[in-house]
């Protein structure tokens, strides 16, 4: 596990050069864009010398790696509020979207097998879902987002921080994909285990169908049940930046969005930080998980 | 093989030729002509699908814009195949060895990024050449087909006849050519899995404002127009949207069918 | 793990509800707009959107109403001698809102705060003033360097209010904390959402009845139109790609209004002097279209101007000079490259207005070829010269045309604002007489100079255009861009 979390630091230190190496091929200089346009050149030069940001790229990248190791979180250059806030704050709204949409990608997964199970003719439900996996995040939510507008104009799709309901619609829309491939892992676990003669057996012993759901069936998909959901949880990610930029969520989409144009440097790091730490927590978590649900996997 | 082969060739000239004849047809129904005085027509006879805010053709510049989405897609894909297919197999040949490492490190470090940073980063300093700047995403997508590649690389290289011929002491690269064609087909197959999320892509960086000049269409730039004035024109927004879709369930359909051939 | 689910939900689901109920008989005002303050200091701000309100909350020594006229704030009346020392008497019976009395320690404690190292406006007057002075009882004066008969201009805007001197150390202000004369004071600012309510103790009698006022943050167009149109907000600005989906609903018609006020801003097409001969740019200032321009991308809210200055402060009977058998002439005398690149950015319609300007040009033989780049991007790009020609917008803090031409066409201010680097003596000399009370002759050859060798072509000057429902009367915007909202009375 050791080998893993050194791996791992390795890449992001990888990734925080990357970045920075990208984000210098950018050509615009923040301190112009702080100050406009008509802004004297005197006036942005000043403002360049306090941000650091006349001094040579590689003692700019020292200086910074140096404070990305000591977790120094920075503050904003463009907003000038330290970056972990916002960060955090926006954190907080896209978390909430990823975890409502992968809450209904659980129920409705479930849901539909349930029903498949109980009621074998209406397995042809399960192929509805297939319309998930063929449409990309970005191209189901602005047919949804268009077809909302022409037909139902009154609808206030603004996001309130106050009010759930109307995130709703957005988590829908991010659980499509999610959804889809929930219900077929589970469908043909399903049917894999219901074809297996452990299964035909305990059929002979006269459990209920409910008792044979949940008992024996929804136990043996758990690990690749729980293997897809952390895979899908990092995957949600890229998904919910464009989610959030056509809802207009103040997420953390937009806010990467915005530190790339804006070349707001710290915010960048910030925002990758949590990125990366992310992504190695989901790592440990699922390793972990499946230490404790399959002691024969190693 | 030689089945494999001939369905390799039609997938590459579907590939070619199709965006090629889109984009043809679009300009011959004049895409680009601003008639300033049929501005926001609701489709008549003149005009099918309508037209848009300085009175150019809707339809020819769907047509013209899918076509440009899926070549600018495919140049993305083909740049993206090769490089996974090369990376992947010395993956694979190397398992676990130094090369294989670096390889998988890149991919990992790749696959971390946020691919916005990736594309904004490279689109910005490149120079407009559209072609050019779909060959970059390619850089930065090989890493999914690439796993594929690997695992495939690895199983072949378990294989008995591979074996023998490391035993009889062919060199690395030598066995390396010899696995290659046989990875080849699945890797195309899969990747064409991948295309609708390519178009996705293309489409979501235009509609950010990244891609295709104006006033070349391009299906990005048609469907955010297209939302924003939805509410006085319709057909603006439904018809680009539709194409995209078509575009989408199409390709999944036609890659599903040829996974399913039986070879 | 279906456990750890629902405790995870129902934690990040536990967020406090704020209520906004109404109390009876307050008249509240909405007013969203798209960016979030930053500061309501006025020194600190580096955003001109900040100004909006800033301008409720502070007063400055004078202001202008929306006819472009100067009008006395805290300053009762003012004199000259020279035009070089200003004398202004402050106002005996002025309360800030923490109900200290405005003195003229005030004043002139603001005004050397506005000139110091942390003010992000210091460059308006750094080099103009030399000194500030107090006469008791109640005089302020300033002394400038050199006369300048248009003195008063540079300081009607906002940027200039007057701030108590107990602020000194008050390291909250601007953040949480903003004490002025203004209409309104501050009671509540978050990111999204700063209420105000109105100053009881307000110097100056007005008959609004508004009570409470709230600026509110909402970035996306659309979502603010919805919240617009079901009565969620009072009032908005009009989001030039929406307007023409707004002005042709008869649903707006019905209930809503749309109010056009000039403000100093111009529109321009800049050239790379360098790359572009003489010829070249009269023929592209002769073959464009403003008319055309100002109907299909702005809808008509903003005014055709051919002229390198606002409106409000210079027009001309022509303002459409369109006159393509002349372009022609300029072009075949000019010997155009085979291509030229416009370089666009995503404000303002800019896409459509390069996509008309390229038919346009079309019709003279000359092929332009779009580039379109992010509003940051297009900047750092002029200021490298990387594009043959480029779209652009001034806003201007100034409300005189003086300042206006000097920084943009004075050698002194080469690279910016003097974008095209015209570096013209002629123009400096005629440039540095401007300071006599009667210039409008020398204006005028200024902008002829400009125009028969034009570094840039101007395209017109937006409007600052408001949408609100048909009850909110007396609303009007001076030409700074600040809603004069003292006077506003909602009758419901």
């Amino acid at each position: 596990m050791i080998k893993n979390i050194i791996y791992s630091i390795s890449l992001i230190i990888g990734m925080f050069t990357l970045s920075f190496i990208l984000f210098n091929l950018i050509p615009t200089n923040p301190a112009r864009i702080i100050l406009g346009p008509s802004a004297p050149e005197e006036a942005v030069k000043k403002l360049q010398k306090e941000l650091n940001l006349d001094k040579p790229l590689h003692s700019q990248y020292i200086t910074e790696l140096i404070n990305f190791l000591k977790l120094k979180p920075g503050k904003s250059i463009i907003l000038n509020k330290p970056t972990i806030n916002e960060t955090i704050n926006k954190l907080k709204n896209s978390s909430q979207l990823i975890i409502l949409s992968l809450l209904i990608a659980l129920i409705i997964s479930y849901t539909l097998n349930l029903i498949a199970f109980y009621v074998p003719k209406l397995k042809p439900i399960i192929n509805l879902t297939k319309l998930g996996v063929i449409l990309p995040t970005f191209v189901s939510s602005i047919t949804i987002a268009v077809l909302l507008t022409l037909t139902l104009p009154e609808l206030s799709l603004r996001y309130q921080p106050q009010n759930i309901s109307t995130l709703i619609l957005p988590a829908l829309i991010l659980s499509f994909y999610p959804t889809a491939l929930l219900t077929h892992i589970l469908n043909n676990k399903i049917n894999e285990i219901t074809q297996s003669q452990y299964f035909i057996s305990t059929l002979a012993l006269g459990f209920s169908k409910n008792y044979l759901f949940h008992k024996i069936l929804l136990k043996s998909t758990l690990v690749s049940l729980i293997s897809t959901w952390t895979n899908l949880l990092s995957v949600a990610f890229f998904s919910t930046i464009t989610i959030e930029i056509i809802f207009s969520i103040p997420g953390i989409g937009p806010l990467l969005l915005q530190s790339i144009t804006q070349k707001d440097f710290p915010m960048l790091k910030t925002i990758l930080i949590i990125n990366a730490f992310f992504f190695i927590l989901v790592n440990t978590l699922t390793e972990i998980i499946y230490h404790k649900i399959d002691p024969r996997i190693k | 093989m030689t089945k494999k082969f001939k369905i390799l060739t039609v997938i590459i000239i579907t590939l070619a030729i199709t965006p090629n004849l889109l984009i043809k047809i679009g300009e011959k129904l004049d895409p680009l002509s601003i008639n300033l005085n049929s501005t926001y027509q609701p489709p008549s006879q003149k005009h099918p699908l309508g037209t848009d805010y300085l009175g150019r053709d809707l339809l020819a510049r769907i047509i013209y814009a899918t076509g440009l989405s899926l070549k600018m897609s495919s140049i993305t894909l083909s740049v993206s195949l090769i490089l996974s297919l090369t990376l992947g197999s010395i993956a694979g040949i190397f398992y676990n060895k130094i090369p294989d490492k670096i390889i998988s490190w890149i991919s990992s470090l790749l696959m971390t990024t946020p691919l916005i940073l990736l594309i904004s980063a490279t689109l910005s300093t490149l120079e407009p050449n559209p072609e050019f700047t779909y060959l970059t995403i390619g850089l930065f997508t090989w890493t999914i087909p690439a796993r594929l590649v690997r695992t495939e690389t690895i199983q072949l290289k378990n294989s008995t006849f591979i074996t023998a011929q490391k035993a009889l002491g062919f060199p690395n690269y030598l066995i390396m050519i010899k696995i290659i064609p046989l990875t080849i087909y699945p890797a195309v197959i899969n990747s064409l899995f991948i295309l609708p999320e390519l178009i996705s892509i293309e489409v979501a960086l235009s509609f950010l404002g990244f891609g295709p000049q104006p006033p070349t269409p391009s299906l990005g730039k048609l469907i955010l127009t297209g939302t924003l004035e939805a509410n006085i024109a319709w057909w603006q927004a439904i018809f680009p949207i539709t194409a995209l879709v078509f575009l989408i369930t199409s390709i999944y359909f036609l890659s599903k069918k040829l996974s399913q051939l039986q070879i | 793990m279906k456990k750890i689910i629902t405790i995870t939900i129902i934690i990040s689901l536990i967020i406090p509800i704020s209520c906004s109920k109404q109390q009876k008989g307050e008249n509240e005002l909405i007013f969203a707009i798209e960016n979030e303050i930053t500061t309501l200091d006025p020194i600190k701000t580096k955003h001109i959107y900040d100004l909006q309100v800033i301008g409720q909350i502070y007063n400055g020594l004078i202001e202008i109403n929306e006819k472009n006229q100067i009008v006395p704030a805290l300053a009762e009346n003012w004199s000259t001698t020279d035009y070089k020392t200003w004398k202004f008497k402050i106002r005996n019976n002025v309360l800030f809102h923490d109900n200290s009395k405005l003195k003229p320690s005030d004043v002139l404690f603001s005004f050397k705060r506005i000139l110091s190292k942390e003010s992000n406006s210091a460059w308006i007057l750094s080099d103009v003033i030399k000194n500030f002075k107090i006469i008791p009882p109640d005089t302020f004066v300033i002394e400038l360097n050199k006369p300048d008969p248009h003195f008063l201009h540079r300081i009607t805007s906002p940027l200039f209010s007057i701030v108590p001197e107990t602020i000194k150390n008050l390291k909250e202000f601007g953040s949480n904390i903003a004490i002025g004369t203004g209409p309104f004071k501050l009671l509540q600012k978050t990111d999204n959402e700063i209420i105000l309510i109105r100053n009881e103790n307000y110097w100056e009698k007005t008959n609004g009845n508004v009570s409470k006022l709230k600026f509110v943050t909402i970035k996306n167009d659309q979502i603010r139109l919805s919240e617009l149109k079901a009565g969620k907000i009072s009032v908005m600005y009009l989001p030039l790609h929406l307007a023409p989906t707004i002005t042709k609903s008869p649903e707006i018609n019905e209930k809503f209004q749309i109010s056009s006020f000039p403000t100093f801003n111009i529109h321009f097409i800049g050239f790379n002097t360098k790359k572009l001969n003489i010829h070249l740019r009269k023929a592209i200032n002769l073959a464009i279209d403003r008319n055309e321009i100002t109907k299909i991308a702005t809808s008509n809210l903003a005014i055709p101007n051919p002229n390198p200055l606002p409106t409000p402060l210079w027009t001309t009977k022509e303002t459409n000079p369109f006159n393509p058998e002349e372009a022609v002439k300029e072009i075949k005398m000019a010997k155009p490259p085979h291509e030229l690149q416009l370089l666009v950015h995503d404000k303002y319609n800019s896409p459509i207005i390069g996509e008309l300007i390229q038919n346009q040009l079309k019709k003279i033989n000359l092929n332009i070829t779009l580039k379109q780049v992010d509003f940051n991007t297009a900047i750092d790009f002029i200021l490298k010269d990387k594009s043959d020609l480029y779209l652009m917008f001034f806003e201007f803090v100034f409300s005189s045309p003086e300042p206006i031409l000097f920084n943009l066409f004075h050698s002194s201010k080469i690279p910016v604002p003097n974008f095209w680097k015209l570096n013209n003596k002629e123009i400096d000399q005629l440039l540095e007489q401007l300071n006599k009370p009667n210039n409008q002759k020398i204006l005028q050859e200024i902008i002829n100079k400009i125009n028969s060798n034009p570094p840039l072509a101007p395209l017109f000057t937006l409007n600052a255009n408001i949408i609100y429902p048909k009850y909110i009367q007396n609303i009007s915007i001076n030409p700074h861009n600040i809603a004069m909202l003292k006077k506003v009375k909602i009758q419901k």
